[in-house]
Protein backbone atom coordinates (compact mmCIF):
# COMPACT_ATOMS: atom_id res chain seq x y z
CA UNK A 1 0.00 0.00 0.00
CA UNK A 2 1.17 3.49 -0.74
CA UNK A 3 1.25 5.62 2.34
CA UNK A 4 2.83 8.95 3.01
CA UNK A 5 1.55 11.51 5.45
CA UNK A 6 2.91 15.02 5.57
CA UNK A 7 2.06 17.87 7.90
CA UNK A 8 2.90 21.33 6.60
CA UNK A 9 2.93 24.24 9.03
CA UNK A 10 -0.11 23.01 10.97
CA UNK A 11 -1.48 25.44 13.51
CA UNK A 12 -4.63 25.52 15.56
CA UNK A 13 -6.21 27.92 18.03
CA UNK A 14 -8.59 27.25 20.85
CA UNK A 15 -10.57 30.32 21.75
CA UNK A 16 -7.97 33.05 21.23
CA UNK A 17 -5.04 30.98 22.52
CA UNK A 18 -2.76 29.26 20.02
CA UNK A 19 -2.74 25.56 20.85
CA UNK A 20 0.16 24.71 18.58
CA UNK A 21 1.62 26.25 15.45
CA UNK A 22 4.15 25.60 12.73
CA UNK A 23 4.04 21.81 12.98
CA UNK A 24 6.00 20.18 10.16
CA UNK A 25 6.26 16.45 10.08
CA UNK A 26 6.54 13.66 7.61
CA UNK A 27 5.66 9.99 8.04
CA UNK A 28 6.51 7.26 5.55
CA UNK A 29 5.09 3.75 5.26
CA UNK A 30 5.58 1.47 8.22
CA UNK A 31 6.09 4.28 10.72
CA UNK A 32 4.49 4.67 14.12
CA UNK A 33 4.14 8.15 15.55
CA UNK A 34 3.49 8.74 19.22
CA UNK A 35 1.94 12.16 19.82
CA UNK A 36 2.91 13.13 23.35
CA UNK A 37 2.33 16.15 25.55
CA UNK A 38 0.65 17.33 28.72
CA UNK A 39 -3.10 17.38 29.23
CA UNK A 40 -4.55 20.14 27.11
CA UNK A 41 -1.52 20.42 24.84
CA UNK A 42 -3.64 19.62 21.79
CA UNK A 43 -3.05 15.90 21.21
CA UNK A 44 -6.69 15.09 20.59
CA UNK A 45 -7.10 18.26 18.52
CA UNK A 46 -4.18 17.27 16.29
CA UNK A 47 -5.58 13.77 15.84
CA UNK A 48 -9.00 15.18 14.98
CA UNK A 49 -7.33 17.42 12.40
CA UNK A 50 -5.55 14.42 10.89
CA UNK A 51 -8.85 12.50 10.88
CA UNK A 52 -10.43 15.34 8.92
CA UNK A 53 -13.11 15.85 11.55
CA UNK A 54 -11.75 19.20 12.66
CA UNK A 55 -11.17 21.47 9.67
CA UNK A 56 -10.60 24.65 11.63
CA UNK A 57 -6.80 24.78 11.30
CA UNK A 58 -4.09 26.53 9.31
CA UNK A 59 -1.54 24.77 7.13
CA UNK A 60 -1.95 21.64 5.07
CA UNK A 61 -2.12 17.91 5.64
CA UNK A 62 -0.94 15.96 2.61
CA UNK A 63 -1.77 12.30 2.08
CA UNK A 64 0.25 10.71 -0.73
CA UNK A 65 0.96 14.24 -1.91
CA UNK A 66 -2.69 15.33 -2.08
CA UNK A 67 -4.23 17.88 0.24
CA UNK A 68 -6.84 16.17 2.41
CA UNK A 69 -9.14 19.19 2.21
CA UNK A 70 -9.51 18.79 -1.54
CA UNK A 71 -9.16 15.00 -1.75
CA UNK A 72 -11.32 14.27 1.24
CA UNK A 73 -13.40 11.30 -0.05
CA UNK A 74 -10.25 9.44 -1.13
CA UNK A 75 -8.49 10.18 2.13
CA UNK A 76 -11.51 9.23 4.24
CA UNK A 77 -11.45 5.72 2.74
CA UNK A 78 -7.82 5.31 3.69
CA UNK A 79 -8.07 6.14 7.37
CA UNK A 80 -9.37 4.44 10.43
CA UNK A 81 -10.03 6.85 13.28
CA UNK A 82 -10.78 5.71 16.79
CA UNK A 83 -11.50 8.71 18.95
CA UNK A 84 -11.35 9.37 22.63
CA UNK A 85 -14.88 8.12 23.10
CA UNK A 86 -15.77 4.56 22.13
CA UNK A 87 -18.30 5.44 19.35
CA UNK A 88 -20.35 2.35 20.12
CA UNK A 89 -24.06 2.20 20.83
CA UNK A 90 -24.80 1.18 24.42
CA UNK A 91 -28.16 -0.37 23.48
CA UNK A 92 -26.67 -2.63 20.82
CA UNK A 93 -24.67 -5.77 21.46
CA UNK A 94 -20.95 -6.02 20.78
CA UNK A 95 -21.67 -8.05 17.66
CA UNK A 96 -24.24 -5.60 16.30
CA UNK A 97 -21.90 -2.68 16.90
CA UNK A 98 -18.98 -4.35 15.21
CA UNK A 99 -21.06 -5.61 12.28
CA UNK A 100 -21.87 -2.07 11.25
CA UNK A 101 -18.22 -1.12 11.26
CA UNK A 102 -17.43 -4.29 9.32
CA UNK A 103 -20.02 -3.41 6.66
CA UNK A 104 -18.57 0.08 6.40
CA UNK A 105 -15.16 -1.26 5.38
CA UNK A 106 -16.47 -4.17 3.31
CA UNK A 107 -15.59 -6.89 5.80
CA UNK A 108 -17.86 -9.87 6.34
CA UNK A 109 -19.90 -10.98 9.35
CA UNK A 110 -17.53 -13.93 9.77
CA UNK A 111 -14.59 -11.58 10.03
CA UNK A 112 -16.43 -9.52 12.63
CA UNK A 113 -17.20 -12.63 14.71
CA UNK A 114 -13.60 -13.78 14.46
CA UNK A 115 -12.41 -10.35 15.57
CA UNK A 116 -14.63 -10.52 18.65
CA UNK A 117 -13.24 -13.94 19.51
CA UNK A 118 -9.70 -12.66 19.07
CA UNK A 119 -10.47 -9.89 21.53
CA UNK A 120 -11.74 -12.44 24.05
CA UNK A 121 -15.38 -11.38 23.71
CA UNK A 122 -16.81 -14.61 22.33
CA UNK A 123 -19.10 -15.08 25.35
CA UNK A 124 -20.00 -11.42 25.62
CA UNK A 125 -20.79 -10.84 21.95
CA UNK A 126 -24.57 -10.85 22.38
CA UNK A 127 -24.89 -8.77 25.50
CA UNK A 128 -25.89 -5.09 25.17
CA UNK A 129 -22.78 -2.94 25.45
CA UNK A 130 -24.08 -0.94 28.42
CA UNK A 131 -23.72 -4.12 30.45
CA UNK A 132 -20.06 -4.46 29.53
CA UNK A 133 -17.23 -2.91 31.54
CA UNK A 134 -15.24 0.04 30.21
CA UNK A 135 -12.37 -2.28 29.29
CA UNK A 136 -14.67 -4.66 27.45
CA UNK A 137 -16.24 -1.77 25.55
CA UNK A 138 -12.77 -0.65 24.59
CA UNK A 139 -12.11 -4.15 23.28
CA UNK A 140 -15.22 -3.97 21.10
CA UNK A 141 -13.98 -0.72 19.56
CA UNK A 142 -10.46 -1.99 19.03
CA UNK A 143 -11.71 -5.16 17.36
CA UNK A 144 -12.15 -2.91 14.32
CA UNK A 145 -8.38 -2.91 13.93
CA UNK A 146 -8.38 -6.65 13.28
CA UNK A 147 -10.22 -6.49 9.95
CA UNK A 148 -9.13 -2.98 8.97
CA UNK A 149 -7.47 -2.62 5.57
CA UNK A 150 -6.96 1.13 5.89
CA UNK A 151 -3.47 2.50 5.44
CA UNK A 152 -3.55 5.15 8.15
CA UNK A 153 -4.67 4.43 11.68
CA UNK A 154 -5.36 7.38 13.96
CA UNK A 155 -5.83 6.16 17.51
CA UNK A 156 -6.64 8.48 20.40
CA UNK A 157 -5.76 6.80 23.71
CA UNK A 158 -6.59 3.32 22.41
CA UNK A 159 -5.20 1.59 25.50
CA UNK A 160 -7.40 3.32 28.08
CA UNK A 161 -9.03 0.79 30.42
CA UNK A 162 -7.48 -2.09 28.52
CA UNK A 163 -5.87 -4.92 30.50
CA UNK A 164 -2.85 -7.00 29.52
CA UNK A 165 -4.96 -9.71 27.94
CA UNK A 166 -6.81 -7.25 25.72
CA UNK A 167 -3.56 -5.50 24.92
CA UNK A 168 -1.87 -8.52 23.35
CA UNK A 169 -4.02 -8.88 20.18
CA UNK A 170 -3.88 -5.11 19.66
CA UNK A 171 -0.11 -5.15 19.75
CA UNK A 172 -0.14 -7.97 17.21
CA UNK A 173 -2.48 -5.94 15.00
CA UNK A 174 -0.26 -2.89 15.20
CA UNK A 175 2.81 -4.93 14.33
CA UNK A 176 1.08 -6.48 11.29
CA UNK A 177 -0.23 -3.13 10.19
CA UNK A 178 3.21 -1.51 10.27
CA UNK A 179 4.76 -4.50 8.51
CA UNK A 180 2.18 -4.21 5.73
CA UNK A 181 3.40 -0.64 5.24
CA UNK A 182 0.65 1.11 7.15
CA UNK A 183 1.11 4.26 9.22
CA UNK A 184 -0.15 4.73 12.75
CA UNK A 185 -0.52 7.97 14.68
CA UNK A 186 -1.50 7.49 18.29
CA UNK A 187 -1.58 9.07 21.70
CA UNK A 188 -1.21 7.23 24.97
CA UNK A 189 -0.34 8.23 28.51
CA UNK A 190 1.10 4.93 29.48
CA UNK A 191 2.26 1.94 27.61
CA UNK A 192 4.54 3.26 24.88
CA UNK A 193 7.17 1.14 26.69
CA UNK A 194 4.70 -1.73 26.71
CA UNK A 195 4.11 -1.38 22.99
CA UNK A 196 7.82 -1.76 22.49
CA UNK A 197 7.78 -1.05 18.76
CA UNK A 198 10.15 1.34 17.02
CA UNK A 199 8.43 4.68 16.94
CA UNK A 200 8.96 8.41 16.64
CA UNK A 201 7.65 10.94 19.07
CA UNK A 202 6.03 14.31 18.48
CA UNK A 203 6.02 16.36 21.68
CA UNK A 204 3.33 19.02 21.81
CA UNK A 205 3.17 21.96 24.17
CA UNK A 206 6.73 22.20 25.43
CA UNK A 207 8.37 23.37 22.22
CA UNK B 1 -25.31 0.57 -0.85
CA UNK B 2 -24.24 -2.08 1.57
CA UNK B 3 -23.27 0.60 4.08
CA UNK B 4 -26.67 2.24 3.76
CA UNK B 5 -28.51 -1.05 4.29
CA UNK B 6 -26.38 -1.76 7.35
CA UNK B 7 -27.07 1.75 8.64
CA UNK B 8 -30.79 1.33 8.13
CA UNK B 9 -30.71 -1.99 9.97
CA UNK B 10 -28.79 -0.43 12.84
CA UNK B 11 -31.02 2.63 13.13
CA UNK B 12 -34.04 0.32 13.07
CA UNK B 13 -32.63 -1.78 15.92
CA UNK B 14 -31.76 1.33 17.91
CA UNK B 15 -35.23 2.76 17.42
CA UNK B 16 -36.83 -0.42 18.79
CA UNK B 17 -34.54 -0.41 21.79
CA UNK B 18 -35.22 3.26 22.50
CA UNK B 19 -38.96 2.81 22.08
CA UNK B 20 -39.65 5.19 24.97
CA UNK B 21 -38.48 8.01 22.67
CA UNK B 22 -41.28 7.15 20.27
CA UNK B 23 -43.92 7.05 22.98
CA UNK B 24 -43.34 10.67 24.02
CA UNK B 25 -44.69 12.45 20.93
CA UNK B 26 -47.70 10.14 20.71
CA UNK B 27 -48.49 10.63 24.38
CA UNK B 28 -48.17 14.40 23.97
CA UNK B 29 -50.47 14.37 20.94
CA UNK B 30 -53.01 12.25 22.77
CA UNK B 31 -52.97 14.38 25.92
CA UNK B 32 -53.44 17.68 24.10
CA UNK B 33 -56.38 16.37 22.10
CA UNK B 34 -57.95 14.70 25.14
CA UNK B 35 -57.72 17.94 27.12
CA UNK B 36 -59.16 20.29 24.50
CA UNK B 37 -62.85 19.25 24.98
CA UNK B 38 -62.38 19.64 28.72
CA UNK B 39 -61.31 23.23 28.14
CA UNK B 40 -63.77 24.26 25.44
CA UNK B 41 -66.80 22.27 26.47
CA UNK B 42 -68.34 19.47 24.44
CA UNK B 43 -70.27 21.51 21.88
CA UNK B 44 -69.89 19.33 18.80
CA UNK B 45 -70.13 22.08 16.19
CA UNK B 46 -67.49 24.12 18.01
CA UNK B 47 -65.17 21.11 18.34
CA UNK B 48 -65.63 20.13 14.69
CA UNK B 49 -64.84 23.69 13.65
CA UNK B 50 -61.56 23.89 15.57
CA UNK B 51 -60.56 20.21 15.12
CA UNK B 52 -58.35 20.62 12.00
CA UNK B 53 -56.37 23.43 13.56
CA UNK B 54 -56.00 21.79 16.96
CA UNK B 55 -55.00 18.42 15.46
CA UNK B 56 -52.38 20.05 13.27
CA UNK B 57 -50.92 22.31 15.95
CA UNK B 58 -50.67 19.37 18.37
CA UNK B 59 -49.03 17.15 15.73
CA UNK B 60 -46.57 19.91 14.88
CA UNK B 61 -45.56 20.45 18.50
CA UNK B 62 -45.31 16.68 19.07
CA UNK B 63 -42.97 16.47 16.09
CA UNK B 64 -40.89 19.37 17.41
CA UNK B 65 -40.67 17.65 20.78
CA UNK B 66 -39.02 14.55 19.38
CA UNK B 67 -36.65 16.05 16.84
CA UNK B 68 -34.19 17.31 19.45
CA UNK B 69 -32.92 13.75 20.06
CA UNK B 70 -32.26 13.03 16.39
CA UNK B 71 -28.48 13.50 16.45
CA UNK B 72 -27.93 14.02 20.17
CA UNK B 73 -26.87 10.46 21.04
CA UNK B 74 -24.66 10.16 17.96
CA UNK B 75 -22.96 13.37 19.00
CA UNK B 76 -22.52 12.30 22.62
CA UNK B 77 -21.00 8.91 21.84
CA UNK B 78 -19.03 10.42 18.89
CA UNK B 79 -20.63 8.13 16.32
CA UNK B 80 -21.13 11.34 14.36
CA UNK B 81 -17.38 11.54 13.70
CA UNK B 82 -17.51 8.06 12.24
CA UNK B 83 -20.39 9.08 9.94
CA UNK B 84 -18.30 11.97 8.70
CA UNK B 85 -15.57 9.52 7.70
CA UNK B 86 -18.02 7.96 5.21
CA UNK B 87 -18.31 11.01 2.94
CA UNK B 88 -19.84 9.14 0.01
CA UNK B 89 -22.61 7.79 2.21
CA UNK B 90 -23.22 10.78 4.45
CA UNK B 91 -26.20 12.05 2.47
CA UNK B 92 -27.77 8.60 2.60
CA UNK B 93 -27.02 8.16 6.29
CA UNK B 94 -28.70 11.46 7.17
CA UNK B 95 -31.65 10.50 5.00
CA UNK B 96 -31.97 7.11 6.69
CA UNK B 97 -31.70 8.59 10.16
CA UNK B 98 -34.51 11.05 9.47
CA UNK B 99 -36.61 8.39 7.75
CA UNK B 100 -36.35 5.97 10.68
CA UNK B 101 -37.01 8.84 13.05
CA UNK B 102 -40.18 9.63 11.10
CA UNK B 103 -41.28 5.99 11.11
CA UNK B 104 -41.12 6.00 14.90
CA UNK B 105 -42.30 9.54 15.69
CA UNK B 106 -44.31 10.84 12.72
CA UNK B 107 -46.05 7.70 11.50
CA UNK B 108 -47.60 6.85 14.91
CA UNK B 109 -49.17 10.34 14.93
CA UNK B 110 -50.66 9.65 11.50
CA UNK B 111 -52.01 6.29 12.60
CA UNK B 112 -53.79 7.50 15.73
CA UNK B 113 -55.05 10.73 14.17
CA UNK B 114 -58.48 9.30 13.07
CA UNK B 115 -59.17 8.29 16.65
CA UNK B 116 -58.28 11.74 17.89
CA UNK B 117 -60.29 13.27 15.04
CA UNK B 118 -63.31 11.36 16.31
CA UNK B 119 -62.72 12.68 19.82
CA UNK B 120 -63.01 16.18 18.34
CA UNK B 121 -66.11 15.32 16.27
CA UNK B 122 -64.28 15.72 12.99
CA UNK B 123 -66.60 14.36 10.23
CA UNK B 124 -65.57 10.83 9.17
CA UNK B 125 -65.36 11.99 5.56
CA UNK B 126 -62.33 14.12 6.50
CA UNK B 127 -60.33 11.25 8.04
CA UNK B 128 -58.53 10.03 4.90
CA UNK B 129 -57.43 13.57 4.08
CA UNK B 130 -56.40 14.15 7.70
CA UNK B 131 -54.17 11.08 7.58
CA UNK B 132 -52.75 11.84 4.15
CA UNK B 133 -52.03 15.47 4.96
CA UNK B 134 -50.43 14.50 8.28
CA UNK B 135 -48.31 11.84 6.58
CA UNK B 136 -46.98 14.29 3.99
CA UNK B 137 -46.72 17.06 6.57
CA UNK B 138 -44.88 15.14 9.27
CA UNK B 139 -42.28 13.97 6.74
CA UNK B 140 -41.60 17.62 5.97
CA UNK B 141 -41.61 18.49 9.67
CA UNK B 142 -39.08 15.75 10.48
CA UNK B 143 -36.79 16.81 7.65
CA UNK B 144 -37.00 20.50 8.56
CA UNK B 145 -36.59 19.66 12.24
CA UNK B 146 -33.44 17.71 11.38
CA UNK B 147 -31.87 20.96 10.20
CA UNK B 148 -32.53 22.54 13.58
CA UNK B 149 -31.26 19.43 15.35
CA UNK B 150 -28.02 19.45 13.34
CA UNK B 151 -27.42 23.15 13.96
CA UNK B 152 -27.92 22.88 17.72
CA UNK B 153 -26.44 19.44 18.40
CA UNK B 154 -23.20 20.81 19.83
CA UNK B 155 -25.03 23.08 22.27
CA UNK B 156 -25.79 21.63 25.68
CA UNK B 157 -29.22 23.23 25.91
CA UNK B 158 -30.45 23.68 22.37
CA UNK B 159 -34.10 22.86 23.06
CA UNK B 160 -35.55 26.34 22.74
CA UNK B 161 -33.15 27.36 19.98
CA UNK B 162 -34.40 24.50 17.80
CA UNK B 163 -37.93 25.86 18.14
CA UNK B 164 -36.79 29.36 17.15
CA UNK B 165 -34.93 28.08 14.09
CA UNK B 166 -37.51 25.58 12.94
CA UNK B 167 -40.94 27.04 13.76
CA UNK B 168 -40.94 29.69 11.00
CA UNK B 169 -40.21 26.91 8.50
CA UNK B 170 -42.99 24.77 9.98
CA UNK B 171 -45.63 27.43 9.41
CA UNK B 172 -46.34 26.84 5.68
CA UNK B 173 -46.79 23.12 6.38
CA UNK B 174 -49.18 23.95 9.22
CA UNK B 175 -51.22 26.36 7.11
CA UNK B 176 -51.67 24.01 4.17
CA UNK B 177 -52.18 20.94 6.36
CA UNK B 178 -54.86 22.50 8.53
CA UNK B 179 -56.55 24.07 5.55
CA UNK B 180 -56.60 20.76 3.68
CA UNK B 181 -58.24 19.04 6.64
CA UNK B 182 -60.77 21.82 7.14
CA UNK B 183 -61.74 21.80 3.48
CA UNK B 184 -62.15 18.01 3.53
CA UNK B 185 -64.42 18.35 6.56
CA UNK B 186 -66.58 20.64 4.42
CA UNK B 187 -66.89 17.91 1.83
CA UNK B 188 -64.51 19.30 -0.82
CA UNK B 189 -61.42 17.34 -1.81
CA UNK B 190 -58.43 19.65 -1.17
CA UNK B 191 -56.33 18.65 -4.17
CA UNK B 192 -54.37 21.90 -4.24
CA UNK B 193 -53.33 21.86 -0.58
CA UNK B 194 -52.34 18.19 -0.75
CA UNK B 195 -50.28 18.87 -3.88
CA UNK B 196 -48.44 21.66 -2.09
CA UNK B 197 -47.85 19.46 0.97
CA UNK B 198 -46.46 16.77 -1.35
CA UNK B 199 -44.23 19.31 -3.04
CA UNK B 200 -42.97 20.51 0.36
CA UNK B 201 -42.19 16.93 1.35
CA UNK B 202 -40.29 16.23 -1.89
CA UNK B 203 -38.42 19.50 -1.65
CA UNK B 204 -37.40 18.73 1.94
CA UNK B 205 -36.49 15.12 1.05
CA UNK B 206 -34.00 16.37 -1.50
CA UNK B 207 -32.53 19.44 0.12
CA UNK B 208 -32.75 19.03 3.88
CA UNK B 209 -29.99 16.35 4.09
CA UNK B 210 -27.57 18.75 2.39
CA UNK B 211 -28.18 21.43 5.01
CA UNK B 212 -28.05 18.83 7.79
CA UNK B 213 -24.68 17.54 6.50
CA UNK B 214 -23.24 21.05 6.57
CA UNK B 215 -24.64 21.60 10.07
CA UNK B 216 -23.18 18.36 11.40
CA UNK B 217 -19.74 19.06 9.91
CA UNK B 218 -19.84 22.46 11.52
CA UNK B 219 -20.87 21.02 14.89
CA UNK B 220 -17.81 18.78 15.00
CA UNK B 221 -15.34 21.58 14.35
CA UNK B 222 -14.74 22.58 17.92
Amino acid sequence: MSAHLQLQDIGCEKGQQPLFSGLDYSLAKGELLHVAGENGSGKTTLLRILAGVNRDYSGNVLWNGENIRTHWPVYAQDILYIGHQPAIKAQLTARENLLWYAHCVGATATQASAALSDMGLRNKADIPCHQLSAGQQRRVVLARLIFSQQALWILDEPLTALDAKGFEPILQCLRNHLQRGGITVMTTHHGMEKINLPHRQLLLGDA
Amino acid sequence: MNILLATFHREWQLAWRNLADAVNPVAFFLMVIALVPLGTGTDKTLLAAIAPGILWVAALLASLLSVDMLFRRDYDDSTLEQYLLLPDCLYGIVWIKVLVHWLFSGLPLVLISPLLGMMLSLPPVAMPVLMLSLALGTISLSLIGAIGAALTVSLRRGGLLIAVIVLPLYIPVLIFGASATAQAAGGIFPAGQLAILGACALFALGLSPLVVMAGLKNALES
